[in-house]
């Protein structure tokens, strides 16, 4: 089943200087195995490829079934003298949730899938 | 499960509504409270205040805190920790000082924390033979950031704020600390931790990364279900129930919004930290990739498994210097052709500038409602979309001028333009850099001074 990031999983952005850092949570253990196997850095690159000019670092996080992904110069500059309107990159967690998933139809029992 | 304390955050970020913290004090049962009012911006206001009047350069939010909490502070022994010091904190001490004798309490304990405030001794630094090598590229700083410091500052972490509660202060008035230390530090004077016990300083720091944002654990910014999350409009601000078994509870005062879950919680946990193994404060490195959450309760989550790791042996600095300022404006297009209406503004300010002789060090166009956040372009055609105009430029001056060339163009542009409200004023871009250094060299200049308002006010 296609669908959205966000339907599956919750999906916060923080900023430290001028990087974007991105904490992607799975409901379940199951889930949590596919997204590692769908989110790898070139992917995550490819879709933020407009947002983030650096390099994607990912970390796994089993105990808490979760990603995390640090995006290198993705805020313009920096809070404190980035021109963006977005300056502490608050979308960019809800930008990440609209990746695009193929969810294979073993895993659809064992979610609660959110309404678009 | 014996000893057990109650933390709250009060305030999590500059401006933020001190209503959350009142009903904390009020109806949250806790011991301790801390207020996060610092943010690098602040800090340049703070010193550009500074330099105006000796006695300020503190963050003007301590005053409104106060007014509402020291009443609890008198009457059922709350203690608060801050940052709104700033650049100043005695004279934040002394501003407190003088609202407690307004309500007959003279014996009020206030400590001061300093130290964290390096700008008065660069030069010196620098003759010893530091070079301020940027963390992320490992460039020595360049002069002309060198002589163009506006506010340079280490965070320093829980200890001294310990310290300050282990002789008894009421109120703990620092400077830059880390926001976890404004929660660890009570924590640890609170629960008798002691700073050399890795797993206890590591826990207390992590309890205090998930107090540090105020609402954002308890239901604010949440990105599950975030329709489900009832009563934002009274939201409880979290409260950290610790053990001395290295567990704690988060909770919210009764009778508040918002929720509590291990969904909300794990946000939190997560947010801003980097590596989950080895997230860096100056009392010790924080490994949560054991950590345990467990629901135990309505608005209750568990929190155990934390580990430490030695501290670094140098602090974090940051270092603000001018980089420009910034001039802004915003005209709203609305149907036919909105988009293409804005997208041939911001062309047009582009050549204005040229013909003007403005050279921009940076020019930003952003379409709102039209892809303004870069994921893509709207596949339909909007209604409306605010076209909005950020340039970089070298001087105030140049930047004044640009803010005035805004409003002209609702008539001389294209057809159909709005304007959405006055161009913001311009605002001076900041620069950071940031650096490390051998935390002994700061260190030795840390003072913890803790005096009665009556002493501070006879002084």
């Amino acid at each position: 089943m296609k669908l959205f990031l966000y339907q599956i999983a919750q999906v916060r952005s923080g900023d430290k200087a001028n990087d974007s850092d991105v904490s992607v949570f799975a409901p379940n253990e199951s889930v949590y195995n596919f997204l590692k196997e769908s989110l790898t850095p070139a992917v995550v690159k490819s879709v933020l490829s407009s947002i983030v000019d650096g390099k994607v670092v990912r970390f796994e996080v089993p105990n808490l079934l979760a990603l995390k992904f640090l995006l290198t110069d993705a805020l313009g500059g920096g809070a404190s003298g980035s021109l963006r309107i977005d300056n502490l990159g608050k979308s960019i967690g809800g930008i990440f949730s609209t990746i695009e998933l193929e969810l294979p139809e073993t895993l659809l029992k064992a979610v609660h899938i959110r309404p678009v | 499960m014996s000893k057990a304390i109650r933390v709250g955050a009060g305030q999590g970020f500059y401006g933020d509504d001190p209503w959350f913290a009142l009903q904390s004090a009020k109806y949250g049962n806790v011991d301790y409270m801390g207020f996060d009012s610092l943010a690098e911006l602040t800090l340049a206001i703070l010193e550009k205040a500074r330099q105006k009047n000796p006695d300020k350069g503190y963050a003007a939010d301590i005053i409104t805190y106060a007014n509402l909490l020291l009443p609890f502070v008198k009457e059922r022994g709350l203690s608060l920790v801050t940052n709104a010091g700033g650049l100043n904190p005695h004279a934040a001490a002394k501003a407190v000082a003088r609202l407690a004798k307004k309500i007959d309490f003279d014996n009020l304990k206030i400590a001061t924390i300093t130290g964290d405030d390096i700008k008065g001794k660069i030069k010196q630094l620098r003759q010893a033979g530091l070079k301020f090598e940027n963390l992320d590229t490992g460039e020595p700083m360049p002069d002309e950031i060198l002589n163009n410091i506006i506010f340079a500052n280490c965070y320093l972490g829980a200890i001294p704020v310990k310290d300050a509660l282990d002789r008894n202060a009421d109120i703990v008035v620092a400077g830059r600390i880390t926001d976890p230390a404004l929660f660890a530090g009570p924590i640890l004077s609170g629960m008798n931790w002691q700073t050399d016990n890795l797993d206890q300083v590591a826990f207390a720091t992590l309890l205090g990364h998930l107090l540090e944002c105020g609402g954002q654990i308890t239901g604010g910014n949440f990105s599950g279900d975030w329709e489900s999350i009832p009563n934002l409009e009274r939201l409880g601000y979290p409260i950290a129930e610790v053990y001395d078994d290295l567990t704690a509870v988060i909770t919210k005062p009764e009778g508040t919004g918002g929720m509590v879950s291990k969904d909300t919680v794990k946000e939190q946990m997560l947010y801003e930290i980097h590596d989950p193994s080895n997230y860096i404060g100056p009392d010790c490195i924080v490994d949560i990739t054991s950590a345990i959450l467990t629901d135990i309760g309505k608005n209750r989550v568990k929190i155990s498994g934390v580990r430490g790791k030695k501290p670094p042996t140098a602090l974090k600095a940051l270092f603000a210097y001018p980089d420009g300022y910034i001039a802004e404006g915003r005209i709203l297009y609305g149907v036919p052709n909105a988009l293409r209406k804005a997208k041939a503004m911001a062309e047009i300010m582009k050549k204005r500038l040229d013909i003007l002789g403005i050279k921009p060090i940076a020019y930003e166009s952003e379409f709102i409602g039209g892809g303004a956040l870069k994921r893509k372009e709207p596949d339909y055609e909007p209604d409306e979309i605010l076209l909005r105009v950020a340039v970089k430029v070298a001087s105030k001056s140049e930047a004044q001028q640009v803010t005035k060339l805004f409003p002209a163009y609702i008539l001389d542009g294209p057809p159909g333009a709005d304007f959405f409200g006055a161009p913001p004023k311009p605002r001076q871009a900041i620069g950071i850099w940031s650096a490390l250094i051998d935390r002994e060299l700061i260190e030795r200049d840390v003072k913890v001074n803790v005096k009665t308002a009556k002493e501070i006010l006879e002084a």
